[in-house]
């Protein structure tokens, strides 16, 4: 056996191990009841998917919907200046930009979206059909709506 | 009174078994919130406190006994102080102490190439995009960036925070070759079910080398991301790739010394003692964690797997420290006399 430290350096090494417990302690306690509902951006979009669903519901007022539609594009750029790096949040922007009949944005935010989950890579056929990510998270809330607003194409 | 049969050190190890697997089924769920991660950190916050405190506390005991069985208590009590002795100074033998050292600089460097990273091309060309698109359409908003991911460094701060307390807690049991019979019947069979269900599951890559080599990383995230926008990155790379990444060849060269250290340990156990079961045994462990570091996807299943792998490896490591087998008689020997003398 190797041998030991002075018993002075022992006794700061198990208080500083200790602290460390109790650091970690009280950081995953934080963890549990500040973050438990997921990270922001990830709330932040899904608020935003929810005013898209309202503003694309039918019977909704003009004047409504564009209100719902302006608070899901500000949510919604809300929740990308917080996690730029989810492709299915552009995607949903480019959504709700189009809704808003700003096309050349919507455009941008698609190809944004392509190129951060690999879509423009496949698209050049450098990458395998099965490495393209499944469907976003939106979607299953998002296409059937999408799909049935009126002037569709 | 509810905790007392975990008082025993026997109860104390049972405990830290059920931790292990209960940590390591909380690091394979989706990570869609933080309450596993938060709910595994203060489970092994509070375990290592509540350890430390009953190996190192102990020593204030009234000697004053007047009743037989309080008597017969105090001998059996006198035997688990010293053998809590004996397993609290296993944690400050050198290269228990060099390999703490080194897991904090790990866990520091992860910090630092969070707060600043390494610039990468297409992370770079991509956040000019990001930024022109904001202007047009968000109109004053914050610049974007895309340097770490803090969620991600969250949750691997809290994993590396969670195995740190396992694999060094765990060395206070290792005077006791019963502890480690146990763990390699507990551990072990849900440690080699779960690495069958990663090489099954066709969760295993190739060894990949990332095509840039840097000695700073990109930061915890930057690894999910490009893997996305790259195509010859993978789409969820190995731990070990990932690292490449996100902490640069200092993190991945830190990481391979935290292996290197206790392979060393249990080498020169089998040289100078003989027994071989423990160390064979540790040894195709480490084998089988170093395999799923490098090509296991990493996440998942294969972080629960590394959890298990690396408790039991850190346990027969400790061990490697007593080349005498069943040392712990000794004690029991040198109690005779004390014994007597009370009783």
């Amino acid at each position: 056996m190797s041998q030991g430290s002075p018993i002075t350096a022992r006794r700061a090494f198990v208080q500083f191990f200790s602290m460390l417990c109790l650091v970690g302690l009280c950081a995953g306690v934080t963890l549990c009841v500040v973050k438990s509902g997921g990270n922001k951006g990830y709330v932040v979009a899904a608020m935003a998917s929810e005013y898209y669903r309202q503003a694309a519901r039918l019977g909704v007022s003009p004047e409504s919907a564009a209100y719902l539609n302006a608070l899901a594009r500000d949510t919604m750029l809300q929740a990308i200046a917080h996690d730029p790096q989810d492709g299915d949040n552009w995607a949903m922007l480019a959504a709700i930009l189009e809704q808003d009949s700003d096309y050349r944005s919507a455009e941008r935010a698609r190809a944004l979206a392509a190129n951060l989950r690999g879509e423009a890579a496949a698209k050049d056929g450098a990458m395998l059909q099965q490495n393209v990510p499944p469907m976003d998270k939106f979607a299953a809330q998002f296409l059937p709506l999408h799909s049935d607003l009126p002037g569709r194409e | 009174m509810m905790l007392r049969p975990f008082s025993s050190e026997q109860g104390n190890f049972s405990l830290f078994m059920v931790l292990v697997v209960l940590s390591a089924y909380l690091f394979t769920l989706p990570h869609a919130s933080f309450w596993a991660s938060g709910g595994a950190m203060m489970l092994w916050g509070a375990f290592g406190f509540w350890r430390l405190a009953v190996i190192s506390f102990y020593d204030g005991r009234s000697t004053k006994i007047a009743s037989l069985p309080a008597r017969l208590m105090a001998t059996l009590d006198e035997r688990e102080h010293k053998l809590r002795q004996h397993g609290h100074s296993r944690l400050h033998h050198l290269d228990i102490q060099i390999w703490f050292a080194l897991g904090c600089a790990y866990a520091l460097w992860v910090g630092i190439n969070f707060l600043s990273p390494v610039p990468v091309a297409a992370m770079a060309d991509l956040q000019l995009s990001l930024n022109d698109f904001w202007q047009d359409v968000g109109g004053q908003g914050p610049e974007i960036k895309l340097g770490g991911n803090g969620d991600m460094l969250v949750r691997q701060v809290s994993f590396l925070f969670c195995l740190g307390v396992a694999a060094f807690t765990v060395h206070s049991f290792s005077y006791n070759e019963n502890f480690i019979r146990q763990a390699g019947l507990v551990i072990l069979p849900v440690f080699v079910i779960c690495a069958g269900a990663v090489a099954a599951g066709g969760l295993l890559h190739t060894v990949p080398v990332p095509s840039t080599l840097t000695w700073r990383g990109a930061g915890s995230g930057a690894a999910h991301m490009l893997g996305a926008m790259l195509p010859d990155t993978p789409q969820n790379p190995s731990f070990f790739m990932r690292r490449l990444i996100e902490q640069g060849m200092i993190g991945a060269g830190l990481v391979l010394l935290l292996y290197v250290v206790p392979t060393a340990g249990l080498v020169r156990f089998m040289v100078r003692s003989g027994r071989k079961a423990v160390t064979l045994s540790a040894l195709a462990v480490l084998a089988v964690v170093v395999g799923i570091d490098v090509m296991g996807a990493a996440g998942g299943l294969g972080a629960g797997v590394l959890f298990m792998g690396a408790a039991y490896l850190a346990l027969a490591w400790g061990h490697s420290a007593y080349l005498r087998p069943y040392w712990y008689t000794q004690i029991e020997e040198e109690l005779q006399g004390l014994t007597e003398e009370q009783i």
